[in-house]
């Protein structure tokens, strides 16, 4: 019996022994449970979809950061950065530039992050079994953003490296840089075929995706941005046919007033080609509080004070100018005393200096969440290029050149211009863009544009700027972290 | 003190009582370790085991912020929970032959599969905006704001084959041949198996015929040799491949609604496998007279090939780095121990340790490429590539300017190469004597790795009397403060170290310390930011005393011990941080000797009874 019994748990030893080894076979293929690989995405519309939203995802840290705005208003003459902040940021503004800049830093990693995602677009939506026209629309939008950021590496870098496929190895990642005739050729057919392909409207939730007319007026900007300083280049008559074309769609006009430009409910309105969008509360920007008098308790978590307005620009606009008053806050009511604050661009003082406040929303409670939008282009922006184009193409100012430039002066409350020379002109236009376009991320890359950069930056010298800045300056040095790891780069000159 | 926070700069800074007392944080966990085994024994000498076990552990944490304090003021009160959940079993079998041939051959051979897995969930929910601060943790649900809840699921697996075979001859002789193949979850469909073979002879001269007669004095003495390669997988799972991940947009114009996107984390690295370290070791273990002294010598040479690195890409692939198996470096250096037993239990007895390695890393190879630079850095103060990796260089090189000394009068500005310096500002040298200070000018300013290390352990008894001394040191290692970057900034913005107090000014013509400015403390690594590492100290004192046998049985216990000890009670080092012993990025090779105010080791004192009853 005792023998049986040892047989038996022998067997029944040997059996458990058996299960145990053959029931622990783990798979080492495992995929993620949290989230899905490339192995399973990209195989639908909604991925697609989703892949395309991602792109917008990160232009909306591109303008609510820092990243495109800020330099556009301190390394030129609209703004003094608060002085004892950012130390990078004060850099830009008194030209004490150096590759390791973050905002330099940041500019190049964030738009090149942007260029892979409409890359990663291109090449895993296009093989999709889809509906064709939405298909191209997403196509569409990869190439608009891929052109946007583009123009703003070759704005600030000058030619940069050019990655049109998706990376998916490490491989030949060390790209040198190109000319900037080969950036713009990339820009102007990504944006070509963008018209191409882009719907010229949508509704609902996809309000705000780019446009054909976004892509038209970005093309117009592209080609006055091209012509440069040469009186004589083509892409003059370029900028204005396509501003002509955009205007004659029918679909953009001004707003009565300036204010409703920056209105919450006109958002993506009538005057809008392209917008980034925030959500009050929920998913803002910092323009209420960042933007704010350091310390005003008039906004949630009081203000911080990042940029303060010039004198320059603040005593540019006339006292009619309707544009003024919503441009800038030039005072407050102390909340809890009731006292009026008045605000100065002279007092050294954040806490009492004039501030940018037109993209301020005041419904907003929770700090650094305001929900106005990022106006990336807009049509007042389109009837001064237009404006330009033609002053330059026709060496003097046209008739449709002054309907385009007083259009934008008249709603400002402003006279008509007539009767000027074409550099008159010009200048006029040039002044019209500041006031109008101020904070919008414009004036630095219009006076490198239109060369007028150094000569700028040295008049707006308060604060004791001393910029030490030369005609070097007109581009921004290559990060050095980028310097560092890609041998073929060349850094740009005196930097 | 009070717990009220205060402003400072218009921010909001809590004082570390109001920390103490108005935040609840804490964290449970229960734990079920569980194992079964099944043995089968074929005939004596082969044997069948299987075992399982799994490791069950569940955790929670809880924490409050209350109002009265920075941390919760803003919000009305902060809580979150999360809890988590893990799963990991083990299985092992092994079949065995072991016989004895002739009483002299003793064969053991194994051959084994082992299979492991682990599973991991976790959630979190967080609340805030509550009426009061009455429930802390214990009820989310009333506050206003519900922040979204978060929740993850993690998996791994590793299998392993394995054989082995130990051979011993007479006692005299021992091999060991090893082979083994692992596969891991967390590799790369292409390289998810590793092999990794290794062997070993030793050889017990002391039992040798010849040697028992002959040398007396020695009483045991034995060669070892043994070469074999290893495996490593410390990444994190899912590493090689791209995940989508989301990127919120925001859509839908005067209405606008969060859309959620998706994007790929990180450029898949389908070939992505396993490190390996090829270590030859040769050894000698020497015992003289009756165990009184113990030597043991080893050299090794640590080959580490297919090195797991985070290597930086260039940004304009969308990415600022990638995973991959890159180059090789070497170790190789030689480790002393002396041990001693000297004197006697009835009287004085001093046991001591010393141990100290020598050790010497080298890069051979980089993936293609001569050299590179990285180191993981303190991301808010944006220092970054600290480190250069260069074929035939050591590891640990910290790469950055030379700090000259500071400049004094506006003649030595004008002949320098910093033209817009002021008198006050920090020097560099020119290194390429281009007359222009920038990148270019920056060189091997110092190494994170020792030159050697050593360990003394001293413990003295008399009678019931115990002192034990630990002495440790570190030397010739530099260390990266990072710490300088923030207290020798002198912008007015922050503490500073009071090495300050003797900055440069007209009056004061410092040679070491810049002038205060506004706008200075650039964040330009430089020798100024490196200083010697080395270090001297005594790890561990305690003073012992067992009660005598007599007092102990009278009280009915079986030992009683009171003793006083004291940890990092001194330490002897030029480093100006708070603590040359720690390492920001713990273990990590590439990023050794970095320092950014890392929590110092605590000097501490105990003061104990302990009654064995």
């Amino acid at each position: 019996m005792k023998e049986m019994r040892t047989v038996i748990t022998r067997y029944f030893a040997y059996l458990l022994g058996v299960i145990m080894v053959t029931s622990c076979v783990p798979n080492l293929d495992l995929d993620r449970l949290d989230a899905q690989s490339v192995n399973s995405y990209y195989k639908n519309a909604d991925d697609a979809n989703a892949a395309t939203i991602a792109l917008y995802g990160l232009i909306r840290d591109l303008y609510r950061d820092e990243v495109i705005n800020v330099p556009n208003v301190v390394a030129a003459d609209d703004g003094i950065p608060f002085l004892t902040g950012n130390a990078d940021r004060v850099a830009l503004w008194n030209y004490n530039i150096t590759s390791v800049n973050t905002f330099i830093g940041s500019i190049w990693a964030s738009s090149y992050t942007g260029i892979q995602r409409s890359n990663v677009v291109l090449n895993r939506v296009s093989p999709i079994a889809m509906d064709e026209t939405l298909k191209n629309q997403f196509l569409g939008e990869a190439r608009f953003l891929r052109a946007l950021h583009y123009f703003n590496l070759v704005r600030f870098y000058g030619g940069v490296p050019i990655e049109l496929n998706e990376v998916t190895s490490l491989e030949n990642v060390a790209l040198p840089r190109s000319s900037v005739d080969a950036v713009y050729d990339v820009i102007i057919a990504d944006l070509q075929e963008a018209i191409n392909t882009l719907p010229t409207q949508y509704t609902g939730t996809d309000i705000g995706r780019a446009t054909k007319g976004a892509a038209r007026g970005l093309l117009a900007k592209v080609y006055l941005t091209r012509a440069g300083t040469d009186g004589a280049s083509p892409y003059w008559q370029e900028a204005a046919s396509q501003a002509k074309t955009l205007i004659d769609m029918g679909i953009y006009d001004l707003w009565d007033d300036y204010a409703q430009v920056f209105s919450l409910q006109n958002r993506c309105g009538k005057e809008s080609l392209f917008e980034v969008l925030y959500i009050t509360n929920l998913s803002g920007n910092n323009f209420t509080t960042g933007y704010a008098p350091r310390g005003a308790p008039i906004v949630p978590g009081t203000g911080s004070g990042i940029l303060r307005v010039s004198k320059d620009l603040f005593d540019s606009y006339g006292d009619t100018d309707s544009r003024k008053a919503v441009t800038f806050l030039t005072s407050y009511t102390n909340p809890s005393s009731g006292a009026l604050v008045q605000l100065s661009a002279d007092n050294t003082d954040p806490a009492l200096a004039v501030s940018f406040w037109k993209l301020a929303d005041l419904t907003s409670t929770v700090g650094g969440a305001g929900g106005k939008s990022f106006p990336v282009l807009r049509y007042s922006d389109i009837l001064l290029i237009y404006a330009e184009a033609l002053n330059e193409a026709n060496n003097g100012p046209t008739a449709e050149a002054y309907w385009a430039i007083n259009r934008v002066r008249n709603r400002a409350q402003l006279t008509s211009l007539a009767g000027l020379s074409k550099q008159q002109f010009k200048e006029a236009v040039l002044s019209e863009r500041r006031k109008e376009l101020c904070f919008e991320g414009n004036r630095w890359f219009d006076l490198v544009r239109t060369g007028q950069l150094v000569e700028a930056v040295k008049n707006e010298n308060s604060f004791s700027r001393n910029a030490a800045i030369s005609n070097i300056n007109v581009r921004f040095p290559i990060p050095q972290r980028e310097m560092d790891i890609n041998e073929s780069l060349v850094q740009n000159e005196g930097y | 003190m009070s717990n009220e926070h205060f402003g400072l700069n218009g921010n909001l800074v809590d004082n570390p009582l109001g920390i103490a007392k108005e935040v609840t944080d804490n964290y449970r966990t229960i734990r079920v370790l569980t194992n079964a085994y099944a043995e089968v024994k074929f005939w004596d000498d082969l044997v069948l085991r299987s075992t399982f076990g799994a490791d069950l552990l569940n955790a929670k944490s809880n924490y409050y912020a209350t109002r009265l304090i920075a941390l919760g003021a803003n919000s009305n009160g902060t809580a979150s929970i999360s809890s988590s959940q893990n799963v990991n079993w083990l299985n092992e079998n092994t079949l065995t032959y072991r016989h004895l041939f002739a009483d002299k051959h003793d064969l053991t051979a194994l051959i084994g599969y082992t299979a492991q897995a682990y599973h991991n969930e976790d959630f979190g929910a967080s609340a805030s905006n509550f009426n009061n601060d009455f429930a802390l943790f214990n009820n989310l649900g009333t506050g206003a704001t519900l922040i979204p809840p978060t929740s993850g699921a993690v998996e791994w697996s590793l299998i392993s084959y394995l054989a082995r075979v130990n051979y011993s001859y007479d006692s005299r002789y021992l091999l060991t041949l090893t082979a083994r193949s692992d596969g891991s979850s967390r590799f790369g469909p292409n390289n998810k198996y590793g092999f990794f073979p290794s062997g070993a002879f030793a050889w017990r001269l002391s039992n040798e015929p010849f040697f028992k007669g002959a040398i007396s004095w020695i009483n045991d003495a034995k060669l070892r040799v043994s070469y074999g390669l290893t495996g490593n997988q410390a990444i994190s799972d899912y590493a090689y491949l791209a995940t989508i991940v989301r990127s919120t947009a925001i859509l839908g114009g005067a209405n606008p609604s969060l859309r959620i996107g998706g994007v790929p984390n990180i450029i898949s690295n389908l070939d992505l496998g396993w490190e390996s370290n090829k270590q030859l070791d040769i050894g000698a273990d020497l015992s003289f007279a009756n165990d009184k002294l113990r030597f043991t010598a080893d050299y090794y040479v640590k080959n580490t090939a297919d090195l797991l690195f985070s290597v930086n890409v260039p940004q304009t692939t969308g990415y600022s780095s990638s995973l991959s198996n890159i180059g090789e470096v070497q170790n190789k250096g030689v480790e002393l121990t002396l041990s001693t037993n000297l004197g006697n239990k009835e009287s004085l007895q001093w046991n001591a340790d010393f141990n100290i390695s020598f050790n010497k890393n080298k890069v051979l190879r980089l993936d293609g490429r001569p050299e590179f630079l990285t180191g993981s850095g303190v991301s808010h103060l944006q220092v970054f590539n600290t480190i250069l990796m260069k074929v035939g260089e050591p590891l640990g090189n910290f790469y950055g300017r030379v700090f000259e000394g500071i400049f004094q009068t506006e003649e030595e500005v004008a002949a320098s190469a910093q033209p817009n310096a002021k008198p006050g500002d920090v020097k560099y040298k020119d290194l390429d004597g281009n007359g222009v200070i920038n990148d270019n000018d920056r060189t091997i300013i110092g190494n994170g790795y020792p030159n050697y290390f050593a360990g003394f352990n001293n413990t003295f008894s008399y009678k019931g009397l115990e002192l034990n001394l630990f002495l440790q040191g570190s030397f010739g290692n530099d260390i990266l403060n990072y710490g300088r970057f923030d207290l020798y900034n002198l912008n007015g913005n922050n503490n500073q170290s009071k090495d300050v107090l003797n900055r440069w000014t007209p009056s004061n013509p410092s040679n070491e310390i810049p002038r205060a400015n506004s706008q200075g403390g650039q964040r330009i690594l430089s020798s100024f930011h490196i200083e010697d590492g080395s270090y001297v100290r005594l790890k561990n004192v305690s003073l012992s005393y067992n009660l005598p046998r007599a007092f102990v049985d009278r009280i009915g216990g079986r030992n009683v011990k009171v003793y006083i000890s004291s940890q990092n009670l001194m330490t002897i080092t030029n480093y100006k941080g708070y603590d040359p012993e720690v390492s920001r990025f713990g273990t990590s090779s590439i990023s050794q000797g970095m320092d950014y105010g890392g929590y110092p080791a605590a000097k501490t004192f105990l003061l104990g009874v302990n009654i064995g009853l």
